[in-house]
């Protein structure tokens, strides 16, 4: 049975705000509302080819990579997480902002396989080889590692 | 010794993003079903602009070709007399021209809605595939509509520098002048028009074959 919108939306809401955070961290309200349109907008296309999820996150991240925001400044600034800190929302805050100082595809990337995606499902959703993806992660894990710093 | 586990850390998001959800709930169930995305708002506003542009352009181009000699005679004489005099100046060749435009104006506008029509739909029928694929579609999506554009800019160019040409050379300018004219404002106008639409166009589509080439290089 085909699930309301409403209930997608809720299901899913942590896939557009994880992605609307990690492509914009200060405008991330416009663009979760954006991909929230991109998906009420092709929802009738859906036809269950793939995971829910999978086509969820397509969805998502299309829009993020087209969505022009302000470009972020270049900024070289280490982000420090304190080990020690018990709270991590605060931390995720740190994360957000590291993902966002890196490559518009690393980002996508990153959020991947910290959702516990395998190589083929992000080939799946990105349309590139598994082999690529393996190369591409571990830049991208290199280049968020040597932006936090962590105590 | 302590180690950053940011998957512990990415997790803090199953607080974070309910939280969030719950602010913004009744916000959003109004907005995604009432709201144009603004991808798509962005290149209708373009679309009003270069339909906007190139009506401005089709009418100069078709007060410089009626405000010609013969069609002056019409209204300074009686109406029968100057359209023998019309044809009899070899101005047909105005005439053709004055269909064409007019039959290509017509064809431009009606179909430019549907052409807007079908690149909407095909940039948002890109929204379910995948990145790459979809990168790809609005690549050529974008350049198909930019070309298309200035395909017909550049008609309108050339016909009306044609006329130009014609018209000059029938009152007498020396040739090479008129020549020289006709190239140097089809130049002028190859330059400003190609250049106001890579202006307009071209650095998203740039924007996008740079993210198309960082997925698919090594």
């Amino acid at each position: 049975m085909k699930l309301s919108f409403e209930d997608i939306l809720e299901q899913y809401n942590d896939i557009l705000y994880k992605v609307a955070r990690s492509y914009a961290y200060e405008e991330y309200e416009d663009i979760y509302q954006e991909i929230a349109i991109q998906l009420w907008n092709s929802y009738d296309s859906f036809k269950g080819e793939s995971k829910l999820s999978t086509w969820i996150y397509r969805v998502a991240l299309n829009t993020a990579l087209s969505y022009k925001t302000r470009k972020p400044k270049i900024d070289y600034r280490i982000f420090e997480i304190s080990l020690d800190q018990p709270d991590n929302s605060a931390k995720l805050d740190q994360l957000y902002k590291a993902i966002n100082q890196l490559k518009a595809t690393y980002r996508s990337l990153i959020i991947l396989q910290l959702e516990g995606y395998d190589y083929e499902e992000i080939s799946e959703i990105l349309g590139i080889s598994k082999t690529l993806v393996g190369v591409k992660l571990g830049r991208a894990k290199t280049k968020l590692k040597s932006l936090i710093k962590q105590y | 010794m302590l180690e950053l586990n940011l998957n512990e850390i990415w997790n803090a998001n199953d607080i974070a993003a309910p939280t969030h959800y719950k602010k913004v709930k009744t916000a959003l169930q109004g907005k995604y079903k009432s709201s144009s995305s603004k991808i798509i708002q962005r290149y209708r506003n373009l679309f009003w602009i270069e339909l906007l542009s190139n009506f401005i352009l089709f009418l100069t181009i078709l007060y410089l070709t009626i405000r010609s000699d013969g069609i002056e005679k019409i209204f300074e004489e009686t109406l029968f007399k100057g359209l023998i005099d019309w044809v009899g100046n070899s101005l047909f060749t105005e005439i053709m021209a004055i269909i064409l435009l007019f039959a290509y104006g017509f064809y431009h506008w009606v179909f430019y809605f549907k052409y807007f029509k079908d690149f909407n739909q095909s940039i948002s029928a890109t929204r379910g595939l995948d990145v790459y694929s979809a990168l790809n579609v609005s690549i050529k999506s974008i350049q198909k509509f930019r070309e298309r554009t200035i395909r017909f800019c550049l008609l309108l160019l050339i016909v009306g520098t044609l006329i130009r040409g014609i018209e000059d050379t029938a009152n007498g300018e020396p040739i090479p002048l008129t020549i020289f004219i006709v190239l140097f404002s089809g130049v002028l106008g190859y330059a400003v028009i190609t250049g106001y639409y890579d202006y307009l166009h071209k650095p998203y589509q740039v924007d996008l074959e740079i993210l198309q080439r960082q997925l698919e290089q090594e």
